[in-house]
């Protein structure tokens, strides 16, 4: 339970700080998708059975924030979710370093495709589909990949930590009862 | 064992997904405003914390990078100051010249406008120009379809939905904005629509009435939401529709949308 209140305030902080801090102080339009960098952590780290909620949770944060059809970063939440613990099962090795890298790949492949879903889900839910080209291929998405992995390696220690932190919980827990 | 789970897996994310695309396709208009207008009003104390945080760090990294800058600001703020001072005496003539003139067209005296300054708190993720939110909603009074304005009397927007405490503000580029406007120069009148979050297009222009260049487009007070004498923009490029009955003008926004940290709600 304890658990499961900690990721729920790591998510809850990260909408609102993606939503609210970030845009106000980066370039317009180029903001962290910090919600989906822990996505693809716990995706890859607990495999999907345990982040299909959290990415459902996070997805429906921002599409009411966002004002954006509810349903729209859900879908590539799950998504993409889905593809980086299919892929952390095949490739995530112990080796810290390969580790970090092999997230650091899924953030890049992450932003790509959230950027992708979630421009064609609301652009042609709102009937907007002749924009998608600016909206899809231009200098911003470059950037928001640099800023996305620069939030990945700010928050990846913090992350493994709070990750150990609940485990001992967990087992202590456990062994009280 | 592991295939298995997969498999599972798998089916979850199809019935998900599946879920997710009848969603966004088909759920009725406003029928998630309820939860949203809920979800808003428990983010909105964290939400405006942080926006007020993030003002402060821009405000310092603002005046980290000036400081280099500091030697040649003074020199220019030196000269602009000069220009200033003849120019106020000269804008004191405009300004009586222009109350004179809202009083011939029987419009509303600008300080007579019943505001509701409000914090920018939120914008469009994806693009600057599409939408905003406010830190003002039903208890202040706020209504959809209420005209924005920044300070100047420079119209920005109106608001299409209100919550609690927030509301949000379609802006002139929004795609679903359209607001009646007339060209000051020429009397000219159209509406400007939005173009998708990316600028602003002057249409339905007869052939017969003139446009030129750098003209002023103000709202034409026409259908009655939105008040005359509001400052849109500028003329950039004047065009012809294809079916040649039209004229339109691509319109140059006067307030960079990205930047907004205050506006107003006009409530009369």
């Amino acid at each position: 339970m304890s658990k499961k209140i900690a990721i729920f305030l790591v998510i809850f902080t990260a909408a609102i700080l993606q939503v609210s801090f970030f845009p106000n102080i980066l370039p317009p339009g180029i903001f962290p998708d910090i919600v989906l960098i822990i996505a693809i952590f716990w995706a890859a780290r607990s495999g999907f059975d345990v982040a299909w909620p959290w990415a459902i949770f996070g997805g429906l944060m921002l599409d009411f924030i966002y004002f954006w059809p509810i349903g729209t970063n859900i879908f590539s939440f799950v998504a993409i979710v889905f593809g980086a613990s299919y892929l952390a099962k095949r490739f995530l090795v112990a080796d810290n370093l390969s580790r970090f890298f092999f997230l650091a790949a899924m953030v890049i492949f992450g932003t790509v495709l959230n950027g992708g879903l979630t421009n064609i889900l609301s652009q042609s839910a709102l009937g907007e589909m002749g924009n998608f080209r600016i909206l899809l291929f231009n200098s911003d998405l470059l950037l928001k990949i640099i800023y996305n992995l620069l939030i990945f390696t700010a928050i990846y220690t913090p992350l493994l930590k709070l990750e150990k932190f609940l485990a001992t919980i967990n087992i202590r827990l456990k062994m009280a009862r | 064992m592991s295939g298995k789970l997969f498999s599972q897996n798998r089916i979850k994310v199809v019935i998900i997904l599946a879920a997710c695309v009848l969603l966004v396709f088909f759920n009725p208009k406003g029928f998630f405003n309820p939860i949203r207008g809920g979800v808003l009003e428990i983010i909105y104390p964290f939400q405006k914390t942080f926006y007020l945080l993030s003002q402060k760090v821009r405000i310092a990294t603002g005046f980290l990078n000036s400081i280099s800058d500091l030697k040649k600001e003074n020199e220019k703020l030196i000269s602009e100051n000069n220009a200033l001072s003849s120019e106020i005496i000269f804008l004191k003539d405009t300004k009586n010249e222009n109350d004179s003139l809202r009083e011939q067209l029987n419009l509303i005296p600008r300080e007579k406008f019943k505001l509701e300054a409000s914090f920018v708190i939120g914008s469009d993720p994806q693009r600057s120009g599409s939408w905003i939110m406010i830190d003002k909603g039903n208890p202040a009074g706020i209504e959809a379809g209420m005209p924005v304005i920044v300070s100047e009397g420079i119209l920005v927007g109106k608001v299409a939905e209100v919550y609690g405490n927030t509301a949000k503000v379609d802006l002139l580029t929004n795609s679903s904005s359209v607001i009646n406007a007339v060209d000051i120069e020429t009397e000219a009148k159209g509406v400007v629509r939005g173009e998708y979050g990316l600028g602003a297009l002057l249409d339905m222009v007869a052939q017969t009435d003139v446009l030129n260049g750098g003209d002023t487009i103000a709202t034409s007070g026409l259908g009655g939401d939105v008040p005359a004498g509001l400052l849109i923009g500028k003329i950039q490029e004047i065009r012809v529709t294809q079916d040649r009955l039209f004229q339109q003008a691509i319109i140059m926004p006067r307030v960079k949308y990205a930047d907004l940290d205050v506006v107003f709600v006009i409530k009369n």
